[in-house]
């Protein structure tokens, strides 16, 4: 048996279809009720009774907790979360959804490296953007911002902003735009390290049924 | 019971307090370790718990300068330089083999179980203090070396397993085979240095569209190496990605340790991750690590590091490996028995009965 963290919301959605075309029964994860565990066993002719997923449901940060813990063997999160994390665990299979990116951007037209003096980015991911900074040799201060970051340049706050840029609608319609792409994401299956070792034919037969889908879709 | 709200009842972040059965599991499964390398041949050593900071300081460092607890030393001789909590047992090892026993015979074959102190970034839940235990063997042949620091990986585990049931493995890699796949090629020293960092995390998923690498070969190892990771067929799949010579080379030493093990009937333990690549070239050789069943890291790790010596004078190789005691006894500890206190409420009468007790019942007391 295999425990699986799965992230909650949208890569969960995308994730039990998944799932379910290699053959997994995932009746239990379409029909929750108050439930937190969910079995999902795989359905062959010949299955042995163990060969069988323990689905957990957390947020995408509680996911790679979860995972470099050993509490569960595997996740699927964003590559978003794994790089602001970081933390030790195998990154096995990139799962081909979800698939967005990491954007500088800020006002339209305006040139930001222009000028002497020191950035401000503000950011929902403050990690990524100091390594993608300090990586370009570029001094830069970093304001933590939780919610609609885009209005921290509107307002002045910022010289740009730092976050996940999917169509950038929301950036042209505040006249903002891209200045540089910053990183790809996708979705990400990873692996304990200890799990890959202990379990590790369970976990390759796991992840080829996946790329085996992946590669036919 | 009711407790007061004192500042001074808390411990700092990644310490621990070890309270009964806690304190014991350690101490009793560091006891059975140091028996083991006792019995076939280790000579303990035991340093002290801070050093001068240079000692970690070396060019094949691992340890990533944030993780040191630091400090001045304002105690005497060595006034104002910088100290070191011991973050790790390989260099003090070395510094002792290099020095004070550079005219003893070698190969020497050390042994400690000592605690390391590290600092982790908070709310991970990650001990600052383990205690570790593991050997060091300086000198001697490479081959026979490995043979041994192996088999003594390989009972450690077992000596960890034995009271509880929990399964082990000990894989198995090479610190060059990476160096050597790569050789006939022409890569850039950065590509080199993004795609060892991707293929130690096994990070196949991200080859493809942030390594952006020019050379198609390169590409294949990112995909390839990190799921190279298994039974002895493993070897055979290495062995299709390239024909040069230092490569096989390995990939036959490799195969025939672990024939070895498997005719001695540790076949059940091994597997290989060819995978395992470090960013620094700490390691030179063999590399393995140790994995139980219940906990989510490694509990052992080690390798063959013959530059390692060089940062300390000698020419020596070395190999050894350093077992996470702390980790492997969690699964160890059990209960303590209730043992009813001594009475002294008679006075003089009681403490004869007393030296009688412990005369009996303790190895004979004072003889």
């Amino acid at each position: 048996m295999i425990k699986l963290a799965l992230t909650k919301g949208r890569i969960e959605q995308k994730a039990i279809d998944i799932l379910e075309n290699c053959g997994y029964d995932v009746s239990e994860l379409r029909d929750k009720g108050r439930k937190l565990l969910f079995n999902c066993p795989y359905v062959g002719a010949d299955t042995a009774a163990d060969d069988c997923l323990q689905i957990v449901l957390a947020k995408a940060a509680d996911v790679i907790t979860y995972v470099e813990h050993g509490t569960c063997d595997a996740g699927f999160v964003g590559r978003d979360t794994i790089m602001e994390m970081g933390g030790d665990f195998y990154e096995l299979l990139d799962l081909g959804f979800g698939k967005c990116r990491f954007a500088l951007a800020g006002i339209k037209g305006k040139d930001f490296y222009a000028g002497y003096g020191h950035k401000v980015i503000a950011t929902k991911y403050p990690n990524v953007t100091a390594k993608y900074f300090a990586s370009r040799g570029v001094e830069c201060e970093i304001i933590k911002i939780e919610g609609s970051v885009e209005l921290a340049p509107i307002l002045g706050l910022s010289d740009g902003i730092i976050d996940i840029v999917e169509t950038g609608a929301t950036l042209r319609e505040n006249g903002l735009e891209v200045y540089e792409d910053v990183a790809s994401i996708s979705a990400r299956c990873i692996v304990n390290n200890a799990s890959l070792k202990l379990q590790n034919a369970e976990i390759n037969t796991f992840l080829d049924r996946i790329s085996a889908y992946l590669k036919n879709k | 019971m009711k407790v007061k709200n004192y500042v001074q009842n808390v411990i700092p972040g990644g310490t621990r307090d070890l309270i009964f059965e806690e304190a014991i599991a350690p101490r009793v499964l560091g006891n059975s370790l140091m028996e083991l390398y006792l019995s076939t041949g280790f000579k303990p050593v035991e340093t002290p718990v801070t050093e001068f900071y240079n000692v970690f300081d070396h060019g094949k460092r691992d340890i990533s300068e944030d993780s040191i607890f630091k400090f001045n030393d304002m105690t005497g001789n060595g006034s104002g330089r910088l100290v070191a909590l011991r973050p790790d047992n390989t260099s003090p090892m070395l510094r002792v083999a290099t020095s004070k026993l550079r005219d003893e015979q070698f190969p020497l074959l050390l042994c400690y179980s000592q605690p390391i102190f590290r600092n982790h970034i908070a709310f991970h839940a990650k001990r600052d203090e383990i205690l570790q235990s593991g050997v060091e063997i300086i000198g001697g042949d490479k081959k026979e070396g490995d043979l041994r620091v192996m088999f003594t990986a390989l009972e450690s585990l077992r000596a960890c397993t034995a009271q509880n049931g929990c399964n082990f493995k000990l894989e198995i890699g090479h610190a060059s085979l990476f160096d050597a796949l790569l050789s006939d090629y022409e890569i850039t020293e950065s590509e080199k240095e993004n795609l060892r960092a991707y293929i130690s995390a096994k990070n196949s998923g991200g080859y493809a569209f942030e390594l952006n690498m020019t050379n198609e070969y390169a590409t294949r190892l990112a995909r390839i190496l990190p799921r190279l990771c298994g039974g002895i067929e493993t070897i055979d799949k290495a062995r299709a990605l390239s024909s040069n010579k230092k490569a096989s080379e390995i990939l036959d030493y490799l195969e025939s340790v672990y024939n070895t093990f498997c005719e001695a009937g540790y076949g059940d333990y091994l597997m290989f991750d060819l995978g395992m690549v470090q960013k620094i070239n700490y390691y030179t050789g063999l590399v393995f690590r140790g994995y139980i069943s219940g906990i989510g890291e490694a509990v052992l790790s080690g390798g063959r590091y013959d530059d390692l010596a060089r940062d300390f004078g000698s020419e020596e190789s070395a190999c050894g490996f350093g077992l996470n005691v702390t980790s492997a006894a969690e699964l160890t500890e059990k209960p303590l028995p209730y043992v009813k206190p001594l009475s002294f409420a008679n006075g003089a009468a009681d403490v004869i009965l007393a030296k009688r007790f412990v005369e009996n019942n303790c190895g004979g007391g004072r003889k």
